[in-house]
């Protein structure tokens, strides 16, 4: 008896193996390292735990560790929290390539023709479009009549974007001519499975032409450009949907989310997709509250309301209107600096969203 | 081979094992920490009789077994950080955000496996460890080995199917700017 060939030996399809997706995502697996200084952090751990090691001459009893890294690499890290630590570092360590490679990996990932499109996936995915959709045009309808620095081509651009997303959730060809979507009161979302399921279906022919290779693998560039046009936000949305349900590194969040066992995957059932989807409402409509304070001139009142959505919902599926509408709202209180770092950051973060063009404004 | 050489040329495999088990970042460290704890108290009854690394995934397993069973008593929320919460300079966010969702996509997938199979997937294909090796790290025969690796290969592909599908709605709108943008010769 011998073993099989590995699936990332066998070439694409080759033999009945992984499709070119699946073994993208085993790469990102192989490619898997521990972050710089976590190895002498748990070294300090355990011999605070054992003592010094009374074994061989390599023993430690200063406590040292164990590799030639260097000296300030714990520390330093040790300042920022686990998870920062743990994924900035790690991050750090992987090479450049390798780190171009995983982006490449999410982006196929994220455009991958599947075969089965589920109701209950399809639901869930409705409700975060939707949610997200809906937010895009309110914000930016919110902040399009705030002075902004470079603000009338970004704002229209951004405009262009929301507009699109919009038609979509109405079933409209998405090449129609872009239209502003209506800035909603209420979101309802959840009302629109079975027509964005049905979409789901009719739109695996329209990627038909889509280039399969096409993502980040040209260093970020493609999916730069298609942020600064304006991409929906669905797409963005949805991305981000899938970080913060899927969220692997953060037990806290999958349970809240799905409201099922530990590392249990997306939970399809009604019940479960009926909560996340009252989840999101309940975070639109916060965060529309905190975007109406915006419009009103409180932008303290909006850096409250905004606090509390990030305490209520760190992961949040609109985590990038709440960055946004926080980014603005520090802007306002004067707090010019930490707009800008903020707004750097969000750029690094998510350079294709569709606040990116805008936000360029705000970086100093 | 002293407990600090073993932790030094394993600690790697440690992690990543733990990680592919299912061990969520925010634990990990501490997982770890107690895998080199049991490491450190049974190194000496260790003999050789088997490959180190072997030896050390069934630890591995049983700490991220233990884990899995414990999470779901008392849920953590301590790795809940927002993203971008931390304007932080010496954070490199894009980054972060990049590897995260990336693996974000692959932890979805292995999370619907058994453990037991998880376990023989991610060391063959992750891993690369051979049948026999994966065998005796997990103390079962090469039989069950490929057929737990059968049935998970099948529920890898079933998942990422789904996955898919679900993400393929969303790639619609990238895919339709592109050619938009192809159209408009911005680029």
């Amino acid at each position: 008896m011998s073993d099989p060939r590995r699936w990332l030996d066998l070439g694409d399809e080759g033999g009945g193996g992984a499709t070119p997706q699946e073994m993208d995502l085993l790469r990102t697996g192989r490619a898997m390292q521990p972050p710089a200084g976590a190895q002498d952090e748990v070294w300090r751990a355990l011999l605070a735990q054992i003592g010094p090691l009374d074994g061989g001459p390599d023993g430690s009893p200063d406590g040292g560790p164990p590799d030639a890294g260097p000296p300030d690499a714990g520390p330093i890290d040790a300042g920022v929290t686990a998870t920062a630590t743990q994924t900035g570092a790690g991050a750090g360590q992987v090479a450049g390539a390798a780190q171009v490679a995983e982006a490449a990996q999410v982006a196929e990932a994220a455009q991958v023709a599947g075969h089965l499109a589920w109701v209950g996936i399809a639901k869930s995915v409705a409700a975060g479009v939707l949610g997200a959709a809906l937010v895009v045009g309110g914000y930016t309808a919110a902040t399009s009549e705030t002075p902004q620095p470079q603000r009338g081509s970004s704002v229209s651009v951004e405009s262009r974007g929301a507009g699109p997303a919009a038609a979509r959730m109405r079933g409209a060809p998405f090449s129609s001519a872009p239209a502003y979507p209506p800035v909603p009161t209420e979101v309802t979302g959840g009302t629109a499975p079975v027509p964005v399921a049905q979409q789901v279906a009719g739109q695996e022919s329209a990627r038909g032409g889509e280039p399969g290779g096409r993502g980040f693998s040209v260093g970020g560039e493609l999916a730069q450009g298609s942020g600064a046009a304006g991409e929906p936000g669905s797409g963005e949305a949805a991305r981000r949907e899938v970080g913060a349900q899927g969220e692997p590194l953060s037990p806290g969040a999958s349970g809240r989310v799905s409201g099922t066992g530990e590392g249990a995957a997306l939970d399809t059932t009604p019940a479960a997709v009926a909560e996340r989807a009252s989840r999101l409402r309940e975070e639109s409509r916060m965060l529309g509250e905190a975007r109406d304070a915006l419009r009103r001139g409180d932008a303290g009142g909006a850096m409250q309301k905004l606090d509390e959505v990030r305490v209520r919902f760190p992961q949040g599926v609109l985590v990038q209107e709440r960055e946004a509408l926080t980014i603005e709202a520090l802007y306002r209180t004067g707090n010019r600096a930490a707009a800008s770092a903020r707004a750097a950051a969000f750029l690094r973060a998510f350079p294709n969203s569709p606040h990116a063009t805008r936000l360029q404004a705000f970086v100093q | 081979m002293n407990f600090r050489e073993v932790y030094e040329q394993h600690f790697r495999f440690v992690w990543r094992s733990l990680r592919r088990l299912g061990v969520r970042e925010s634990d990990v460290q501490d997982a770890a920490q107690d895998v080199f704890l049991v490491v450190h108290r049974k190194l000496a009854e260790f003999e050789g009789k088997s490959k180190l690394s072997t030896w050390l995934f069934g630890i591995c397993y049983r700490v991220a077994s233990d884990r899995k069973k414990l999470a779901h008593e008392r849920r953590r929320a301590d790795g809940d950080e927002p993203l971008l919460d931390c304007a932080d300079e010496r954070v490199d966010v894009a980054a972060v955000a990049e590897r995260r969702q990336a693996l974000a996509v692959l932890e979805r997938m292995l999370d619907e496996l058994p453990l037991e199979q998880r376990a023989v997937f991610t060391l063959f294909e992750l891993e690369e460890m051979t049948g026999e090796d994966i065998a005796e790290a997990l103390g079962i025969s090469v039989g069950t080995v490929y057929s737990r690796l059968r049935l998970a290969r099948e529920t890898f592909k079933k998942a990422a199917a789904r996955f898919h599908a679900r993400d393929q709605f969303h790639g619609v709108a990238a895919s339709n700017l592109a050619g938009l943008k192809k159209a408009g010769g911005e680029r």
